[in-house]
């Protein structure tokens, strides 16, 4: 029970941690539950990355320095205030929305049981890499993985580190606490999810949206299995959304948002730099300028996640993926085919994936048309090229470890297919664009709202 | 343009009710599974026995990284599984399951003594000298 305690006691200090990072990264302030949300997952992100940066300095990890570092990332906030505010898009919230939020809350709750009933953690991952690094980080107080001689210590340390903070708190080796923060992030992207939607598609469309991401089993299986996919799935939802909504603002005010979630995701696993990384291209592809308004604060938030992981690696000779990409295994068809048929499996995933494409493919007449061509300008070339890394992948041609790693490897970009193939079946149902999202500036001298143009 | 939206909006309906069946069905199935991990349980019993700062090996890869986070933060060795292999490595306790057990550890040997038996497995310590 003290454990549990303990455990709850360092997630609410992540919130802490990250409440004013999650008021000064976006350009408009989240409502509450946004915020909260929001500062979840900047409070694990930048915490994490203090306790790197502690360890770059020579310092033990314990609990006292990981005091300090929730002290530091609460006092080193930026100091930006919210530039104004995005109305949400116009809709009734009828039964139907009531209905699909009230699923969406069954099913974040189940998960949450889950946490608290399964007990001690058993994934193979969670064992090799996330959970064995935050138990070294929490026994050894170092970041110094030389010893272990795992193939896994080039993983990036987010979820290591939230591990290893909670055990440093909890003082002992009580693995079941930890399905706590990581199912943390499962309802930190459900909350953050329906915000941002809600600043692009009308309330039923966006509750929609959040209900078929929410109710495949594997999405809640994984929100408790130790792993970081999860975790993966929240960044890059923000990273692709706020994506989105700088294509349609054109100007750079939610750039730093996107750029903070990419580079967060970087942060959590190797697939979310990959992952950001095209997301951004697609940005400055569909501009067509390299110097795009935001694309430098995008960079500068990326670098920030990515950098001082690269020096710390080169600092303590930790090795890269030497696996990969010894081999190159170009049977894209075997491998397509080897992926769809693992991802089609029901009692992973249901009929996600075959429903998602088959909107999207359905409704392609209509959307092409219309804005949400941006937002599958975003979504989809990922989808595609999450197939390459069985291109690379020492394993890529063995059928077991493709049955193996699918299901998970799809599962950071399920939340945004699920937002682009609702929103383009409502978009073919509603048969009119929507507006797009309306700015209102927030005039300095007397904090009163003013209605700007509508972009 | 009006039949592809009804046809979008059916496919929607229909694999929200889907999903929803598919989400009470796999709960139901995950609600009603033990929680007990017999592989998390048998390398707990591991730990009371093995000496802190001893070093394992164990043939199976799944048990040997199980066995690295359980154990910690006592070394992890990789040797071959042959009495000289392991005694020049200075492996002093082995974990041998039933998917693999090399031919070197199976039944008694004067090199080693069992110092756990269990359904789940064996442990041996390596006699060196």
């Amino acid at each position: 029970m003290v454990d549990w305690l303990a455990a709850m006691l360092v997630c609410a200090g992540f919130v802490w941690a990250g409440w004013p990072w999650a008021k000064a990264i976006p350009p408009v302030e989240p409502p509450v539950a946004a915020s909260l949300a929001l500062s979840y997952l900047a409070g694990t992100a930048l915490v994490s990355l203090a306790i790197l940066g502690e360890a770059l300095l020579g310092l033990p990890i314990n609990r006292l320095t990981l005091l300090l570092a929730f002290l530091v990332v609460r006092r080193m906030h930026i100091s930006a205030k919210p530039l104004g505010t995005v109305a949400p898009v116009a809709g009734r919230f009828t039964n139907w929305t009531a209905a699909l939020l009230g699923i969406t809350a069954l099913a974040m709750g189940y998960a949450m049981v889950q946490a608290v009933r399964l007990g001690s953690i058993e994934s193979t991952d969670f064992l090799k890499a996330w959970g064995l690094k935050g138990l070294a980080l929490a026994e050894d107080h170092n970041l110094d993985f030389d010893h272990i001689t795992s193939p896994n210590t080039f993983y990036p340390l987010e979820l290591s580190n939230v591990h290893g903070a909670v055990l440093i708190v909890t003082g002992d080796r009580n693995d079941a606490v930890l399905r706590l923060p990581d199912a943390l992030f499962g309802v930190a992207l459900a909350v953050t999810m329906w915000w941002l939607l809600r600043r692009i598609a009308p309330p039923t469309a966006a509750a929609a949206a959040l209900a078929l991401t929410v109710l495949p089993p594997e999405f809640t299986r994984q929100m408790t299995s130790g792993l970081a996919d999860v975790a993966l799935a929240a960044y890059v939802t923000v990273c692709v959304l706020a994506a989105y909504l700088w294509l349609l603002d054109g100007t750079a005010r939610w750039a730093s948002l996107s750029g903070f979630a990419g580079g967060a995701a970087a942060w959590t696993k190797l697939e979310g730099a990959l992952t950001c990384l095209v997301i951004l291209a697609a940005v400055l592809l569909i501009r067509r300028a390299v110097r795009t308004p935001g694309a430098g604060t995008w960079v500068l938030w990326f670098a920030v996640f990515t950098v001082p992981w690269q020096i710390f690696q080169r600092l303590h000779s930790i090795p890269a993926n030497r696996s990969h990409f010894n081999s190159l295994h170009l049977d894209l068809p075997w491998i397509a085919k080897h992926v769809s048929s693992t991802l089609i499996v029901a009692s992973h995933w249901g009929l996600f994936w075959p429903l998602c494409i088959t909107l999207i493919l359905v409704t392609a007449p209509v959307w092409l048309k219309t804005d949400v061509r941006l937002l599958a300008a975003l979504v989809l070339p990922n989808l595609i090229l999450t197939l390459l890394a069985y291109v690379t992948h020492y394993r890529g041609d063995q059928a077991s470890s493709v049955t193996a790693t699918a299901d998970r490897l799809y599962l950071h970009l399920a939340p945004s297919v699920a937002a682009l193939a609702v929103i383009c079946a409502f978009q073919a149902f509603e048969g009119k664009a929507w507006s797009r999202p309306v700015w209102t500036v927030r005039a300095r001298a007397d904090d009163r709202l003013e209605p700007t143009r509508q972009l | 343009m009006r039949v592809v939206a009804a046809v979008a909006m059916a496919v929607l309906v229909a694999g929200l009710a889907a999903q929803s069946l598919f989400f009470l069905r796999e709960s139901f199935d995950q609600a009603t599974t033990s929680g007990k991990h017999p592989l998390r349980a048998f390398l707990e019993r591991v730990d009371a026995v093995v000496p802190a700062g001893a070093s394992f090996a164990a043939p199976s890869s799944r048990v040997s990284d199980a066995a690295r986070y359980i154990l910690y933060p006592r070394p992890r060795l990789m040797p071959a599984y042959t009495k000289s292999g392991l005694q020049k490595a200075g492996v002093q306790y082995v974990i041998v399951t039933p998917g693999a057990r090399p031919p070197a550890l199976v039944g008694r040997q004067p090199w080693y003594t069992v110092v756990l038996t269990t359904p789940q497995g064996r442990v041996l310590k390596i006699l060196h000298g």
